[in-house]
């Protein structure tokens, strides 16, 4: 006989009455599986808790436990506030387009120049573009024609005038993308506005140097009121 | 058999007994097993989690000191981009000193010099606004990095380092200078445009966007001060002419001049693309209008006299995280 055979004697089982009995009727044996199983699950917990955040970290895609930062991350994606000012940018490039055009079909500047011109007018589509891209199926997609109908006189005639009308208009265009910059809440709308005045702000005082302008403090003039929505309205 | 049952009688019966003698049962395993886990689990649940990495000490060194935590806020950005002004107007001032620039020229960088002072007050503004002190003396890694090495392109110097060969002095110190101030605009340009999807507030995005027009203007200013007919970009008026159908002035179209890559490039002023070497024979042409859309890679900078047909080419970038004005940097040393 063996030592398990020797547990199931009637002396072993004597004792387990009596150590059920001390302890209100439970078999002694019972109560120790069920302290044991008691005490693995409550090793468990600590294993369990872990489990636990890790999922909720994974639910948020991570951030949180990846980077101890303080601040917190910006909005990238424009919000629908934003795509009514991007939209009112683009109103406003692509009647700058339409007025580079007005010069262009009028023949207004030598050979030599209408190149540039031309170029200036494709870069405004090309931010226009851009700015479709961003917003999507809520682009209008239309020039602001208030703008267009307001200036279009202006881009007609002398080279010189009409050089500096163009410099006033790239001001007007740089000061509103600014004025646009300072109240998106998306950083993708304003990183690519923001790319845009960089080189606005260039052909402005490119313009002014083609209408004649000869003074460095009057080519890098720049005094201009941003352009209101109130005052041309996107159709 | 007899000898078993008789040493379980007595594991039944042990008071007295050393406890040695105890014969361990299946009870016994049991309640140990039961009892270990509970006071592991109890353990467990209410010990530090603490997580040192550090190896134990011997003696009384002093220990390490770590480096302060870089936290990159709104004043943070704003110092940097004060450092990075004060920066520029060194550079300026080692064009006066050394470019040989024309009375008219030293009017020019003069002007700019004032127009960065000029943003430098506005950007102290900022910069206590963001909570923030003001820094008041030049990027420390723009001027190692940048500034003085395009002093030395100048200047010449004798080698350095594992370096093979002496610095020459430049062959045109007009023109490397006046290339010097267009770059610094240009980067200035760039960097304020760099930082501004890092700033948290749109108004701080939008006061950055202030100094970067005014250095975008003053660098196409100069651009035309440097050569005149240097307007736009030569890639951009081809392609401005493809797409451009009512254009009535037949102009040649060159579609394929921009995409080839094999073929040098006219353009050189940090476009971003692969360019050649500038050369003797094609210098480095720096256009008022540079581009379509501001750009965000490194400005090119060809500077210093030419070795083997090439001059050297700088790559100038914008700031980063390596020379960020941290809060912790109290001191101009």
């Amino acid at each position: 006989m063996d030592n398990k055979e020797a547990a199931n004697t009637p002396a072993a089982a004597q004792q387990d009455d009596i150590e059920s009995d001390a302890a209100g009727g439970f078999p002694a044996r019972r109560r120790l599986l069920t302290a044991g199983f008691a005490g693995a699950a409550a090793s468990l917990l600590p294993w369990l808790n872990g489990t636990a955040s890790a999922g909720t970290d994974t639910s948020t895609g991570g951030t949180e436990a990846a980077a101890p930062t303080t601040t917190i991350a910006p909005v990238k994606h424009p919000t629908a506030a934003d795509m009514v000012l991007l939209d009112f940018a683009q109103s406003v490039e692509l009647a700058a387009r339409d007025l580079y055009d007005v010069a262009i079909d009028a023949g207004v500047f030598d050979a030599a120049i209408v190149p540039e011109i031309v170029a200036i007018r494709e870069a405004h589509e090309g931010y226009a573009t851009a700015i479709s891209g961003l917003i999507g199926r809520q682009a209008a997609n239309k020039p602001n024609a208030a703008l267009v109908e307001a200036l279009a006189g202006d881009f007609d005639g002398d080279p010189d005038s009409v050089a500096a009308a163009a410099a006033q208009l790239e001001d007007a265009a740089v000061a509103t993308h600014i004025d646009i910059i300072g109240q998106l809440v998306g950083v993708d709308g304003s990183s690519l506005i923001a790319s845009i005045v960089v080189i606005e702000s260039r052909i402005a005082t490119l313009l002014r140097a083609i209408s004649g302008v000869e003074e460095l403090d009057a080519r890098l003039e720049f005094d201009t009121e941003p352009l209101s929505p109130t005052d041309y309205p996107v159709e | 058999m007899n000898q078993h049952r008789s040493t379980q009688n007595s594991s039944n019966d042990h008071d007295g007994q050393p406890l040695g003698d105890i014969a361990m049962s299946r009870r016994g395993m049991l309640r140990a097993g039961g009892i270990t886990i509970g006071l592991a689990a109890l353990l467990a649940a209410c010990v530090d989690e603490v997580s040192e990495s550090s190896p134990a000490r011997v003696g009384e060194a002093p220990g390490p000191e770590s480096l302060p935590a870089g936290t990159v806020t709104d004043g943070v950005l704003f110092r940097t981009l004060a450092s990075l002004h004060y920066s520029i107007i060194s550079a300026h001032e080692a064009a006066k000193e050394l470019g040989e620039l024309t009375d008219d020229q030293t009017a020019v960088v003069d002007a700019f010099i004032a127009g960065h002072r000029k943003a430098i007050a506005t950007i102290d503004a900022s910069t206590i606004e963001a909570g923030s002190a003001v820094w008041t003396c030049d990027n420390p890694r723009f001027d190692r990095v940048v500034v003085a090495l395009l002093r030395d392109r100048i200047t010449g110097r004798p080698k350095q380092g594992n370096e093979e060969a002496d610095v020459p002095e430049s062959d045109n110190r007009n023109r490397d200078a006046t290339a010097m101030v267009y770059a610094m605009e240009s980067v200035g340009a760039s960097s304020h445009q760099s930082l501004v999807p890092q700033f948290s507030k749109p108004e701080y995005r939008a006061a950055t966007m202030i100094q970067a027009d005014a250095c975008g203007r003053r660098a196409a200013a100069l651009a035309l001060v440097i050569n005149p007919d240097n307007r736009i970009n030569t890639t951009l008026t081809a392609n401005a002419t493809v797409s451009e159908p009512s254009v009535t002035v037949a102009v040649e179209t060159t579609t394929t001049a921009a995409q080839n890559i094999a073929q040098p490039s006219e353009d050189g002023a940090g476009t971003g693309g692969a360019e050649a070497a500038p050369t003797i024979a094609a210098p480095q042409i720096y256009y008022a209008v540079p581009s379509q859309f501001g750009i965000l890679s490194a400005f090119q900078l060809a500077i210093g006299a030419p070795s083997s047909g090439n001059q050297f080419t700088l790559n100038i970038e914008t700031p980063s995280i390596n020379s960020f004005v941290y809060d912790y940097e109290d001191s101009c040393v």
